[in-house]
């Protein structure tokens, strides 16, 4: 048995944590402990951490070159090859900042400028975008949980902690406890009655918080920023703060956002995610290099991402594990697990928080291509960046201000979303949902009036339709609007902008002769 | 609209070789027994597991009778006795949790004994009519 | 069976890095010497706010692993199940652990007779966290330059490293801090099992004269402990002397006045004493509902037995409304024969359910009304699974 110490990549929390291995047998076995003196989350974690063990144990990725498996230094010199030969508008870099450390983060940066390219997302570039440049503090830092445990009035804008993000539930009921009054703004009530106050808002009917106005002073505002994020609701929330004496702390549900955007510099000339594909699809983009991300994992409606990406001339793909895209990459070259990494992470607090692995394999294969930097050199250029002296996980290093700005009174009006009858699907996001490999929940919730509406019983399922797309899952019935349902895991629903979607629902029917002696 | 006399549910489980045939008994002496009861049927009491009687508890019963032969009779040797040791256990946990004792009942009962059932079923309604609802009761809005 | 000694490390180093006498130490070093055990798990310092299980069969890393770590309130009971079932394994065993251990070998995970429990007495554990803060708000310290950590005589001593490189002790009593919120977790203030009467020795430092420090008093159970014992004093790694008679007293009377101030903290901290009973339901709905499944209570309880085909999870249906969920039910219910109240569940559960307070409620009741309690003898089987009554009938007919 070895325990090593280590950070859970869920979330942008980024919960400190224990892997212990042993060898069963042959086979390497692993379990996940707690670390009670972890600053974070004082070793406590969500299902998604107690489980990372599973997340683990995924398929590992191999080095290949055109499908064939090849040495790693063979796969880095083809790579590095193929790219040179590409003009830079046509190639683009994408990590989702799951599980890359900053000192990969900021190799990969260095390693696009030498090819002289500008696009590379790290998933959210697009809300820098038409913002004032005071605001951008909002998008780059979070806030430390004791501010949201010594807040006295705590807004949930959307964000149920108890699934969104588990771990910052017990700082919100924490606050509760030393007298904070806690309101939600959401398509639904919290289940577990969290809050003292609910303001329920309809689907059609985001611009009526604006109304809501008053709610907001003096208060902290808790929301959430995804590559899915509507940017009219962005657009609303950085409003709500500016004309109210309000703070912003916008969770994120990659690990190391925070880090992206800092020791990553923010160039506003970079694309976004979005552009990016879209740029693909126009046959603008014809290279693309994934960094430690799993693109068909994250987005939904994942063929889409699919049939986009067969466009390419070339895909390279780095990572430690098999995506749905590695079978069609033209390069794959693997590194190393995240839990194995030397580097550091920036975590929503501000926080920077050592891996606590040794292996530099995933920074060396940038390096080689680039620069061919060391571990410290790069390191020393993080630390520089965040004005770093030493590294202690109980220390806020990355501090944000609070400054003010002007906004204009934003429209949300989401056409999508106006007219017809049926449902309003929500997806709620949390860690299963952005990391493939794990099972989460198998059902959704919906209002007891569905379930009398479609006449279901205890085990039945539900089938929910978007013209060709169809999703099928078990039902719970929660307090919802009628028209909700709400979902914890990816379906094939494709939402419109803001993680909703227009769907039709029915009563699953028995299909197969056998199920229908069963019915 | 009027009011309407809120009725208990009670979910009885009954061995098959004895409570179950008592409560049958019932049936065939033509005894009164309060509709307000819903059987389960299990080979023994001793397939009782606790679970049982909790997820009962959880789904709304008002309350949950246990029953099975008389100590000594059971068809399974002694599972009874089992029986009667997990009931100790759920009566603790019952208590303690807040909910009144009575919603939890333990009655031996023998084949012949239709008599007992019906007055068990009639005891053990009108108490439960007198606490109300199980707060563990969950009723959706229309 | 029981004899009482006075023993130490003959190795100076061992002495030195020892909690007391490093007897502990010297014992099992010399039980892997000699082949007397395959395997030893220790807690490793990383710091006196972080302790790290490591389970080896190299006598040098035991040697490291000498002394007391305070804030670290793990429990070695999984550990061994999971990774030693099979090996002849020594261990220093808090009462917890060892509590914990015979639940396991009543539930057949493990073979008591492969497992040499070498007790510690305890006081108590604090929380990591809350120790850096107490640190920090009462000692006036940076809670990073501390280095070394005690408890004796009622007081937790610090010692931290200053500027110039000196070292500085600050005590301050347990009662005040505790007095404050602050000082021993709650699981541990009304823990009243303060000698691990269960484990195979029982080693501590009530009981040793004063100004015979460095000496570890040690209480001989059963023919086990003798065993190893005797293997320690036989190859050359431990000197004993008889216990004095006024050592023995003083040692039983500290024991006592710790389980008396165990009881009281009990009804300290228990808030749901006050409540009625739809306050008591009330309270325990409230608390329960929060809970989000992740399985992390079951996984670190050191009574728990199943594996991933429990009860508690395959009767839980998260489809389910219910006021409480059947997994908390069924922890509970399943626990309440056998909870030895060590606090893990509460120590990891990510919506800070007050896991401690619940469990104790339930369990403490019954085990009264059993007349048993679980983690001392594995000749008592849980009384759940019993199939005869374990109480009397006069009880059972009120
Ligand atoms: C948390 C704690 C509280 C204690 N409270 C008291 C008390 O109130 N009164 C009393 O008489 N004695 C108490 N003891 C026991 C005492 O501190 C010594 O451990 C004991 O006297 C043996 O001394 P030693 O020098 O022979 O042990 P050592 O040779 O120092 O060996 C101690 C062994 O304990 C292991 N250990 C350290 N920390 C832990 C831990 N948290 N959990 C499990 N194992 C651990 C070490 O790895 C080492 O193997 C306590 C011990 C602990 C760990
Ligand atoms: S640790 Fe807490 S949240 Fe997790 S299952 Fe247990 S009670 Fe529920
Ligand atoms: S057969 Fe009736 S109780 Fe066992």
């Amino acid at each position: 048995m070895k325990v090593i110490s280590s950070i859970c990549p869920g979330c942008s929390i980024g919960c400190g944590l224990y892997l212990a291995e042993s060898k069963d047998g042959e086979a390497n076995k692993m379990r996940v402990l707690h670390r009670k003196n972890a600053a974070v989350n004082e070793g406590k974690l969500c299902k998604f951490g107690t489980q990372l063990h599973t997340y683990y144990e995924r398929e590992a990725l191999n080095d290949t070159v055109d499908g064939s498996e090849v040495e790693q230094k063979e796969a880095i010199k083809e790579a590095k090859g193929r790219l040179k030969g590409m003009k830079p508008d046509e190639l683009a870099f994408v990590a989702l900042p799951g599980t890359v450390t900053n000192e990969e983060i900021v190799s990969l940066v260095a390693l696009a400028s030498e090819f002289g390219c500008e696009n590379i997302s790290f998933g959210l570039e697009r809300f820098f975008r038409g913002i004032p440049e005071e605001a951008r503090y909002i998008i780059e830092k979070g806030l430390p949980f004791s501010e949201v445990e010594k807040a006295s009035r705590i807004i949930l804008l959307f964000v149920d902690p108890f699934v969104h993000y588990p771990l910052l539930a017990r700082r919100v009921l924490k606050a509760k406890k030393k007298g904070a009054k806690v309101v939600e703004v959401s398509f639904a009530k919290n289940e577990r009655g969290i809050a003292d106050e609910t303001v329920l808002v309809e689907p059609v009917g985001l611009e009526r918080i604006k109304e809501k106005k008053d709610l907001f002073e003096d208060s902290l505002i808790i929301g959430e920023l995804t590559p899915y994020t509507d940017l009219q609701f962005f657009e609303l929330m950085l409003w709500l703060n500016a004309s109210t004496s309000s703070r912003l702390f916008l969770l994120k549900p990659f690990l190391n956002s925070t880090g992206a955007f800092l020791p990553g510099g923010n160039s506003k000339r970079r694309k976004d995610l979005f552009e990016i594909i879209d740029g693909i699809e126009r046959g603008e983009i014809k290279a693309l290099y994934l960094l430690e991300t799993d693109l068909a994992g994250a987005m939904l409606g994942d063929e889409r991402v699919t049939k986009t990406v067969s466009k390419l001339d070339l895909l390279i793909e780095q990572n430690a594990f098999r995506t749905p895209l590695s079978s069609t990459a033209d390069i794959t070259i693997s590194s190393e697990p995240f839990f194995m990494k030397r580097g550091t992470i920036v975590n929503i607090e501000g926080r920077v928080l050592e891996v606590g692995g040794q292996s530099e394999k995933g920074l060396q294969i940038t390096e080689s291509m680039g620069k061919g930097r060391t571990y410290e050199e790069v390191h020393e250029e993080v630390k520089r960046k965040l004005g770093l002296a030493e590294i202690s996980e109980f220390e806020l290093a990355v501090k944000r201000k609070e400054r003010s700005f002007e906004m204009a009174e934003p429209k949300v009006e989401i056409e999508e979303r106006k007219g017809g009858e049926g449902y309003f699907l929500w997806y709620k996001t949390n860690p299963f949902f952005w990391n493939n490999g794990i099972q989460s929940k198998n059902f959704v919730e919906i209002s007891p009036a569905a379930m009398r509406k479609l006449g279901l019983f205890r085990g039945d399922e539900v089938v929910i339709v978007q013209g060709e797309r169809k999703g099928r899952m078990g039902f719970k019935i929660s307090e919802l609007p009628d028209y909700l349902i709400l979902s914890e895991s990816k379906m094939s629903i494709k939402p419109f902008e803001g993680l909703i979607a227009k769907v039709e629902m029915r009563r699953r029917d028995c299909e197969t002769t056998q199920e229908k002696i069963n019915c | 609209m009027a009011e309407e006399e809120w009725e208990p549910k009670i979910l009885a489980f009954c061995c098959n070789w004895c409570s179950y045939a008592g409560a049958d008994a019932a049936g065939m002496e033509r005894r009164q027994v309060p509709p307000t009861i819903r059987v389960i049927r299990v080979m023994c009491s001793g397939r009782i597991d606790p679970a049982f009687v909790l997820m009962g508890l959880l789904e709304g019963a008002d309350a949950v009778l246990v029953t099975g032969c008389h100590i000594g009779d059971c068809h399974y040797v002694n599972a009874n006795n089992k029986t009667r040791n997990r009931y100790e256990f759920l009566k603790e946990f019952v208590d303690e949790l807040g909910l009144e004792p009575d919603r939890l009942w333990l009655r031996w009962i023998s084949a012949s004994e239709g008599a007992l059932f019906a007055d068990m079923v009639r005891e053990v309604t009108e108490k439960i009519k007198k606490i109300g609802p199980s707060p563990l009761r969950r009723d959706w809005k229309k | 069976m029981s004899r009482c000694y006075l023993a130490w490390a003959k190795d100076e180093r061992i002495r030195e890095k020892g909690a007391d006498g490093g007897f502990v130490t010297a014992t099992l070093v010399s039980a892997l010497e000699t082949g007397f055990i395959d395997i030893a798990l220790v807690v490793a310092k990383k710091s006196v706010y972080e302790g790290i299980p490591v389970l080896t069969s190299n006598p040098e890393v035991v040697k490291e692993c000498a002394g007391s770590l305070h804030g670290a309130p793990i429990n070695l009971t999984k550990y061994v199940v999971e990774y030693a079932a099979e090996k002849r394994i020594g261990l220093p065993t808090k009462p917890c652990d060892a509590r914990g251990i015979i639940e396991q070998a009543k539930r057949r995970q493990v073979n008591l007779d492969n497992i040499f429990m070498i007790g510690l007495n305890c006081g108590g554990t604090l929380h990591p966290l809350r120790m850096r803060e107490m640190a920090a708000d009462f000692y006036g310290l940076d809670p990073d330059s501390v280095v070394k950590e005690e408890i004796k005589e009622g007081k937790i001593f610090l010692v931290s490293k200053e500027a110039g490189g000196k070292e500085k002790e600050t005590a301050i009593k347990i009662d005040e801090l505790e007095q404050k919120g602050y000082g021993r977790r709650d699981a541990c203030k009304s823990c009243v099992t303060k000698i691990p009467t269960s484990s195979d020795l029982a080693c501590g430092n009530w009981g040793v004269p004063k100004g015979e420090e460095k000496k570890t008093f040690v209480e001989v159970l059963t023919a086990k402990g003798e065993a190893i014992l005797k293997n320690a004093i036989d190859s050359g790694y431990v000197c004993i002397e008889e216990a004095p008679g006024e050592g023995i007293e003083m040692r039983r009377k500290i024991e006592a006045g710790m389980q008396k101030l165990a009881e009281s903290w009990k009804e300290r901290i228990d808030e749901v004493n006050a409540l009625s009973r739809s306050g008591r339901f009330d309270f325990y709905v409230d608390a329960l509902k929060n809970c989000i499944h992740c399985g992390a209570c079951k996984e670190v309880c050191p009574v728990c037995a199943c594996e991933k085909e429990a009860k508690c999870l395959d009767m839980n249906d998260e489809r389910d409304s219910y006021a409480i969920s059947m997994y908390n039910v069924l922890r509970i219910f399943h626990l309440m024969d056998s909870c030895i109240h060590c606090g893990q569940c509460e120590d990891v559960c990510p919506v800070d359910i007050p896991l401690t307070l619940i469990q104790r409620r339930f369990s403490e009741r019954m085990q009264r009304h059993l007349g048993y309690t679980p983690g001392m003898s594995v000749d008592e089987k849980p009384p759940l699974y019993e199939t005869e009554l374990r109480w009397n009938a006069e009880s059972m007919m009120k």
